[in-house]
Order: structure tokens, then C-alpha cells, then sequence
């Protein structure tokens, strides 16, 4: 059985929607455990943020090899350069935020509404550069057509 | 309490909108200057020729002879810069091109066809369009004979000392800057041409990011600063015979 499906141009387009989908759903839950203080929601939300930064980092080094491989248009070169640094951006904000997470995560006081509001705040604003890594990316394939076309 | 809980879900819910509203504005400045694109586009030609014409205009203040009044071998559609040589004309290059390194002379140049046969004297020569350009992808196809030698397509061109390039020289590529007359190399591999015929050599430079292909192969991919626009052109230090032809540029867009 082979890892990429034939008709996948590499594996980057198979990865990319874990992250966005996880640290998407983690914030959601984030939001939802400032409220219910649970537990059991605050620690799968810190696994959520895990495995979403542990998906953004693989995103981008797979998103690194494919931009070898496609030959996008000249047009799209400025577009996918962008692309690649706002990934850039995004990989180390969530590493950043998601390993002081874990290494604070017995000293934020489920209690302290407003320190865990601040903290959430932190990881909505980092929804910014995931959202416009996925915009460039989105207009990478649907407006110029890169990695269309084996 | 459930006071001060109202007023957190409150302000938690307006930061929400308001992260919300920041992220459709984006798009939609984004969607506005994509429909503005298009609405220039058809206009484009004229203000690119009209930027061309200034470029050319400050390359007569700067000294730069034009002996050719204002026809030019060299056409710009929309934000591309295309160059095609002509038979009929005696100077196939001071239309489009200033000489920047050496002259006309180094690179003894014989028009056939829709091709340029160069053969350099050993002289380094480089020439390049008047317009200067900022982000670009460009393309040139060569045919290399008895060439031994550096055939560049150079970018962000200052001045000899300053400026960026893709090179091949046989089957190798080089992707980099020279800074203060001092090569830094970005990237470095060989490659493999599959016959002898024509061969496209293909250079970006979007931002920080600088890739030299051959066709549609990737081959090299580098890294650097941004520089301040420069001009765009080849630059050829060898001896022997090649020939060039559909020598391509296109600026690239800041989104």
C-alpha cells in the first residue's frame, strides 16, 4: 500500500487539515473550559493544542518538499513565498504557546477566569496567522492551480 | 458573581466579533484589491509602457543611448517584459537593453531566425532591460555549442558588485548574491539537461525566497533578504558559442 494516494501531487495537501482543524477545536474547547471547569476538558484541550502544533510542524516540512516539486507559475511565486513564511510564523507561535501551556499547566489556576481569558486571548490571536497561512494556501490551489496536476 | 461572569462572557464575546471582523476585513481588502487587479488589467499595458518609457527616460538622463528613437524590440503585456530579436534590425540590443558590463562588442552577436548566436570573447558582458523590477520571475533558452563558461540570468541588478543571480555553467546551477564584489551562494546543485537541444533556465525571487529551475524542474531553492528593485537581464563570461532566445520577465505582484 503506498502512502500517497496516485492521484496526490506529495503529502502536504493530506496533512495540512489536521492542524487547522485541531488547534481550530482547541481553542473551542479552550473557550469551553474557561466556563466548565472540567478537568477532564482542560487536559484534552492541552493534548488538542499538542497535537495540532505537532501537525503545523509536520504541515510546513512537508509543505517545504512540495514547494520543490510543483511548478507553480511565476505569478504564484510571491504567493506561495508568503505562504511559507506565515507557516513559518504559525509553527513557532503554537510551539511557543502550546509548551508554555504544558510546562504552566498545574500554575493556571482553573479558578482565575480572567489569567485563563489573557491565556486564551493569546491562542485566538494566533488563529490569525493560522487563518491567512490557509487563505494563501487556498489561493495557491484554487487561483493559480499549484499541485493541481501531477 | 454572576455579575462579574455577565460581564466576562460580554467582553469575551465582543473580542470574539472583533477578532472576527479583523479577519473578513482582511479578505475582503484582499477580494477588493484582487477586483482592482482586474479592473487595471486592461490598463495595465499602458501604465507598464508608460513605466517603461519613464525607466527608459531616466536611462537617457543617466546616459544611456537610445540610437533607435521609440521602437523597441522589447514589448511589456500586461506585467510581463518579453524580448524577441529581430533580423531586420543592425543592434539587436541597445532597443531593449543598456550594457551594464563590457558592450556589444564582447558578445559578437548574429541574429537567425527567432535566436541570438552569441560568441563572447572571454570578456565579461552583461545587459539588461531599463526597467528596474523588485519581485520577479524570469526565463531565457539557451543552446550551448562549444561554450566554456557562466551563462547568468541576473536580477536586482545595482551595479557589478551588487546584484543577484541564477547561473548555469554546464550542468551545474548556481542560485545566490553578489554583495560588495563577494559571491554568497544560496544554493547549489547539478543537473541534468536530457539532450542537447534547447534549454529553458527559469529564476524567481518572491520575496525571500530565490528558486532557479530548468523547464519545470525545481532545481535550486535559496533564501535572503529583500533587496531595493534593480535592473533584469544576462550576464555571459565564457568563450565559445551558445544561442539565446525568448529572453522573459515578469513582475510579481505584492498581494
Amino acid at each position: 500500500m503506498q502512502l500517497i494516494p496516485e492521484w496526490a501531487p506529495n503529502i502536504h495537501p493530506l496533512i495540512i487539515h489536521f492542524p487547522i482543524a485541531l488547534l481550530l477545536f482547541a481553542v473551542f474547547t479552550d473557550t469551553l473550559s474557561v466556563w466548565f471547569q472540567k478537568d477532564w476538558l482542560y487536559k484534552s484541550t492541552l493534548m488538542t493544542y499538542l497535537f495540532g502544533t505537532l501537525g503545523a510542524i509536520t504541515a510546513y516540512f512537508t509543505g517545504r518538499i512540495a514547494a520543490d516539486t510543483v511548478n507553480p507559475p511565476f505569478k504564484a511565486e510571491l504567493t506561495m513565498s508568503n505562504h511559507s513564511d506565515w507557516a513559518l510564523y504559525t509553527v513557532i507561535y503554537f510551539s511557543v504557546y502550546t509548551i508554555l501551556r504544558l510546562i504552566f499547566i498545574r500554575k493556571l489556576d482553573p479558578a482565575n477566569k480572567i489569567l485563563r481569558l489573557a491565556v486564551l486571548t493569546v491562542a485566538i490571536a494566533g488563529l490569525y496567522l493560522l487563518i491567512h497561512t490557509g487563505d494563501l494556501g487556498g489561493k495557491l490551489v484554487f487561483k493559480y492551480g499549484v499541485g493541481q496536476f501531477k | 458573581m454572576k455579575i462579574k461572569n455577565s460581564i466576562l462572557s460580554i467582553t469575551f464575546a465582543v473580542g470574539i466579533i472583533l477578532f472576527w471582523g479583523a479577519c473578513t476585513t482582511s479578505n475582503k481588502s484582499g477580494e477588493q484589491e484582487t477586483a482592482e487587479e482586474h479592473s487595471h488589467d486592461e490598463g495595465d499595458e499602458h501604465a507598464s509602457t508608460e513605466a517603461m518609457d519613464m525607466s527608459m527616460d531616466e536611462s537617457h538622463e543617466d546616459g544611456q543611448e537610445n540610437e533607435h528613437g521609440d521602437e523597441s524590440m522589447s514589448s511589456m503585456h500586461g506585467d510581463e517584459l518579453a524580448w524577441a530579436p529581430s533580423a531586420d534590425d543592425s543592434d539587436i540590443f541597445s532597443k531593449s537593453f543598456h550594457f551594464v558590463i563590457g558592450s556589444a562588442d564582447d558578445l559578437e552577436a548574429t541574429v537567425s531566425g527567432n535566436s541570438v548566436t552569441l560568441n563572447p570573447s572571454g570578456n565579461t558582458a552583461a545587459f539588461v532591460f531599463h526597467n528596474k523590477l523588485g519581485n520577479i520571475g524570469g526565463e531565457v533558452s539557451y543552446m550551448l555549442h562549444d561554450f566554456k563558461g557562466e551563462l547568468k540570468l541576473i536580477h536586482h541588478f545595482k551595479d557589478a558588485q551588487n546584484y543577484e543571480f541564477v547561473s548555469v555553467n554546464g550542468n551545474q546551477m548556481k542560485l545566490g548574491r553578489v554583495v560588495n564584489g563577494e559571491e554568497d551562494i544560496f544554493d547549489e546543485k547539478s543537473f541534468d539537461t536530457g539532450s542537447s537541444g534547447w534549454v529553458q533556465l527559469r529564476v524567481s525571487a518572491a520575496g525571500r525566497h530565490f528558486k532557479g529551475y530548468i523547464g519545470d524542474e525545481n532545481i535550486t531553492h535559496g533564501h535572503g533578504d529583500e533587496l531595493e528593485p534593480g535592473y533584469v537581464g544576462m550576464m555571459i563570461d565564457g568563450t565559445g558559442s551558445l544561442m539565446v532566445k525568448d529572453l522573459k520577465v515578469t513582475a510579481l505582484d505584492e498581494e
